[in-house]
């Protein structure tokens, strides 16, 4: 007897539909909204990979190459919005929050599931005017992703377009932040308490509620600049009395939280798979459930690093710094965890294992320098410079990005039902692993030497820089298509797995996979906390529990 | 497909025996009104970021505010605060007579709320016009042409009574598409939570006129 | 539904009558008092305030919901409080002298 899985029967949201494709776009099961992010937003990441590398081909000599210094501008611009509020922003909850969150808890679908799918089409919507904005008159936003006044109310690039995409993004934002809070509050199964959460349900937890506190900051200052740009109320025009610098300082309030909206499910995600690949209990489980909550708190106090020299006062530079060497105690926390479980235990080096080693290294790189420019002394010397953006991409690609890339490893059994090719995928992450280094490393030494960063041309003597980072451009994206490739053809001809290769202990490998519509036939009763493993092996199975009776 | 049929509550059993209901995310009262709530913050953050900006340049041009607020009509102002407070009244009151099963009552006093939204929003065209036939209104030469303070406090009045304003639009909205529910028996007095959560909206809605109000028009009181 | 009502039409009622109260007393204190711009700020910002955790206690049910709910409400309105209390510091000290370590 074959199982219906979710991809032969769903729910959707106007009624019953003959047409495959509309049975996927109105679908309102979280695991088919999960693929539909999943499709736009990788489309969308290939497309900022591209403007990237057409960012470093420029830059891989002095002088112009093949984009005009307005266009290089526009670039990144657009390689900026992309990347940030269309693909790492929602990122990991979008993709494996949704089709997770319910599976982890136990439940059969998020608390509002028509409002999901609205979720979805919203940022679809999103997508699209930003994209349709590259066609239209003065060509695509030139502000940076940062749309900092006064120069976005003065400039005839469509960033009217850029900011309304952003808005209707963030809305979408919202609505799934909403969601997950309340399901996680409502529908976890009978037994589970807080602290019996998997530490990914943590991670959902905390950026849930970034999402619906400080997106909506960002909403009303892209408002505010839209009003400025049609009405000329003049709160950012100097002329009229108005402060860029509290522009500034709205977009931060945001724009700094959305980092942990970032980093919080990845870390969460990271928290998933080294209990498995070890094969133990994790170490400090509470310390980093509280970590996380106390990373999105610590994060809204911080936002002003990123104003240290645009003319705040001494006093609020002061308390900025000081806040944000806070904020990495949480998150050396999570790593000393991590690093506790992995010591004397059974290490099953698997690709989503290796991946996650992978991003402990070049994520505490990432970390370390943020805590370097959070310094009043030495920012002054490296803000707006290289160093800078090194330090993001460090966290940001072999932070969130990396750990996305784990995820993607380790629950492909549980979307596909099959295995890829082990060693395949571990050649495309040695490719990606080296050529990020290549790529970012040597921009430390650039922007400490003072190469300044969205500058179109350079001095001679920082050609080397250039020119090293670009050779690694080229093997990471190689790495990354060849990486996608081998997942690509998995998924047809992938070898068929059970429903837990790994030996997890977490629910979703307690269910067949791929899952069933409704997830569980019969909800468990949870009364043991996560990861619990004895000699190597889960405790728990409660397949049979949860299948009785089908 | 496989159509949701309500047969009740899921019960499981824990190793004790003890059963345990299991929440169904498609009838969930509690989850409706969190959900709810936390759109509210949205808009708590949305007004907050506003207010925000309103304290910083508040406190930057102290005279320029006060000197603009004493030409502000305060009568008119005054009239709205009194309307927005009794129209919450009568929201609310629908609710406690839907709750009680007096549904006729509950509409009346939706359709009342309705009206005193519109007067609230007359009262306020009349005074934008005031100060646009005097020339002031976002970017306008007057305008323009006094000290920074002044068209900072203008640029905010119009900016945020206007932002309110078409909260107040969708509220009516809202309230209308209640009374469609009420009739078509989708909200009843054994499940009213959509009618609740309107009610919600329509106190933030007020939340914010209660502190907006002062700001603009009580501090050029009395000077 | 779970739990009991206990918001009467009495109450409800009565808490109209102390917004009312509270709203008027809005439009006296300036005459009342001869405050300063900040003390006039101050109390009507308090008065605000008040009028605030009434309206979220009576009218938005919020004495009467569970502990989740007033944690939600608490957290967000402390998020709020803090952009306030940390923007005030280069609101307040921005044209002050840069020679905090001299």
């Amino acid at each position: 007897m074959t199982r219906k899985t979710f991809y032969d029967e769903t729910h959707t949201v106007f009624g019953h539909h003959e047409n495959k494709l509309f049975q996927w776009i109105f679908s309102i099961d979280h695991k088919r909204i999960a693929f539909l992010y999943m499709i736009v937003m990788f489309a969308f990441f290939i497309v900022a990979l591209g403007v990237a590398l057409s960012m470093r081909l420029e830059l891989f000599f002095p002088g112009e190459q093949l984009l005009t210094p307005d266009q290089f501008n526009q670039a990144f611009t657009l390689h900026g919005v992309i990347m940030v509020f269309l693909f790492i922003i929602p990122g990991i909850p979008a993709i494996f929050g949704n089709f997770l969150l319910p599976l982890l808890i136990g439940a059969k679908d998020v608390s509002f599931p028509r409002l999901n799918l609205f979720s979805w089409w919203l940022f679809l919507a999103g997508a699209i005017i930003a994209l349709v904005s590259l066609f239209v008159g003065d060509g695509f936003a030139d502000t940076g992703w940062t749309f900092y006044a006064p120069y976005s109310v003065n400039t005839n690039t469509n960033v009217l377009m850029a900011l309304t995409a952003a808005y209707i993004l963030g809305m979408a934002s919202i609505l799934t932040g909403l969601n997950f809070v309340v399901t996680i509050h409502r529908l976890r199964a009978p037994g589970m308490d807080f602290f019996k959460m998997p530490l990914f349900v943590w991670g959902l937890y905390s950026t849930a509620w970034i999402q619906v506190l400080a997106t909506p900051v960002v909403g009303i200052t892209l408002i505010l600049v839209i009003i400025e740009k049609t009405l000329g109320i003049g709160i950012f025009d100097p002329s009229k009395g108005g402060d860029p610098i509290l522009y500034e300082h709205l977009f931060w309030i945001y724009s700094h939280p959305a980092v942990y909206l970032m980093i919080l499910p990845a870390f969460g995600v990271v928290s998933e798979i080294v209990p498995t690949f070890c094969r133990r209990t994790i170490f400090g489980y509470r310390a980093i459930a509280i970590s996380s909550a106390m990373i999105s708190i610590i994060g809204y106090l911080v936002w002003g690093h990123h104003l240290f020299s645009s003319g705040m006062s001494e006093w609020a530079k002061v308390v900025f710094s000081f806040l944000t060497f806070f904020v990495s105690i949480p998150t050396g926390i999570k790593f000393f965890d991590w690093i506790a479980t992995m010591y004397k235990g059974s290490i099953v080096m698997a690709t989503p294992m290796l991946w996650v080693v992978g991003t402990i290294v070049t994520f505490a790189i990432g970390g370390l320098t943020g805590v370097v420019l959070a310094t009043l002394g030495i920012t002054i010397h490296l803000h707006d410079t290289y160093y800078v953006v090194a330090h993001f991409h460090y966290a940001m690609l072999g932070g969130v990005i990396f750990m996305m890339f784990a995820a993607m490893h380790y629950w492909f059994p549980k979307f596909f039902g099959r295995m890829y090719n082990e060693t395949k995928a571990k050649f495309a992450f040695w490719m990606i692993f080296i050529g990020f280094n290549l790529l970012w490393f040597p921009m430390f030494i650039a922007g400490a030497l003072g190469m300044p960063r969205r500058y179109f041309d350079y001095l001679p003597e920082f050609t080397i820089y250039h020119q090293i980072s670009g050779v690694g451009a080229f093997v990471i994206i190689f790495g990354i298509l060849y990486m996608g490739y081998t997942l690509y053809k998995a998924i047809s001809n992938g070898e068929p797995c059970g429903r837990n290769p790994w030996n997890a202990t977490t629910l979703e490998w307690q269910i067949d996979s791929p899952p069933l519509l409704e997830n569980f036939v019969n909800t468990p009763y949870i009364d043991f906390e996560p990861y619990d493993y004895k000699d190597g092996k889960p405790v728990h199975d409660l397949y049979d529990e949860i299948h009785k009776g089908r | 497909m496989e159509q949701h049929t309500n047969s009740g509550p899921e019960i499981i059993y824990d190793k004790a025996g003890n059963p345990h209901e299991v929440v169904d995310y498609n009838d969930d009262y509690t989850g409706a009104k969190l959900g709810f709530w936390f759109f509210l913050f949205t808009e708590l953050l949305l007004f907050g970021g506003m207010f925000l900006v309103f304290s910083f340049y508040f406190y930057r041009f102290p005279e320029n505010f006060v000197e603009a607020s004493t030409t502000l009509n305060i009568y008119l102002g005054g009239v709205n605060t009194f309307i927005l407070l009794i129209s919450t009244y009568f929201m609310g009151m629908s609710l406690i007579n839907l709750k009680n099963g007096e549904i006729s009552k509950a509409k009346l006093k939706i359709i009342i709320t309705i009206l005193l939204s519109i007067a609230f929003l007359t009262v306020k065209y009349f005074e934008w016009m005031i100060e646009i036939n005097h020339g002031i209104y976002p970017d306008s030469e007057i305008l323009n042409a006094k000290e920074s303070g002044i068209i900072l406090y203008f640029g905010l009045y119009f900016t945020m009574t206007g932002l309110h304003g078409v909260h107040i639009i969708i509220g009516i909205a809202l309230m209308i598409w209640i009374l469609i529910l009420m009739n078509g028996k989708k909200v009843t007095p054994t499940n009213y939570v959509v009618l609740e959560n309107v009610a919600l909206y329509w106190d933030l809605v007020h939340l914010v006129w209660v502190f907006l109000f002062p700001l603009f028009y009580i501090i050029g009181l009395g000077r | 539904m779970e739990h009991t009502e206990t918001l009467t039409e009495s109450v409800f009622i009565k808490v109209f009558f102390v917004l009312l109260a509270l709203t008027i007393l809005t439009f006296l204190q300036p005459y009342l008092m001869s405050a300063e711009l900040a003390g006039t700020v101050g109390i009507q910002m308090f008065i605000a305030v008040i009028k605030t955790f009434i309206i979220g206690a009576y009218y938005m049910h919020l004495k009467y919901e569970s502990a989740v709910f007033k944690f939600v409400v608490a957290t967000a309105v402390i998020t709020l409080a803090i952009f306030f209390i940390i923007l005030s510091f280069d609101a307040i000290y921005r044209n002050d002298v840069n020679d905090f370590f001299s």
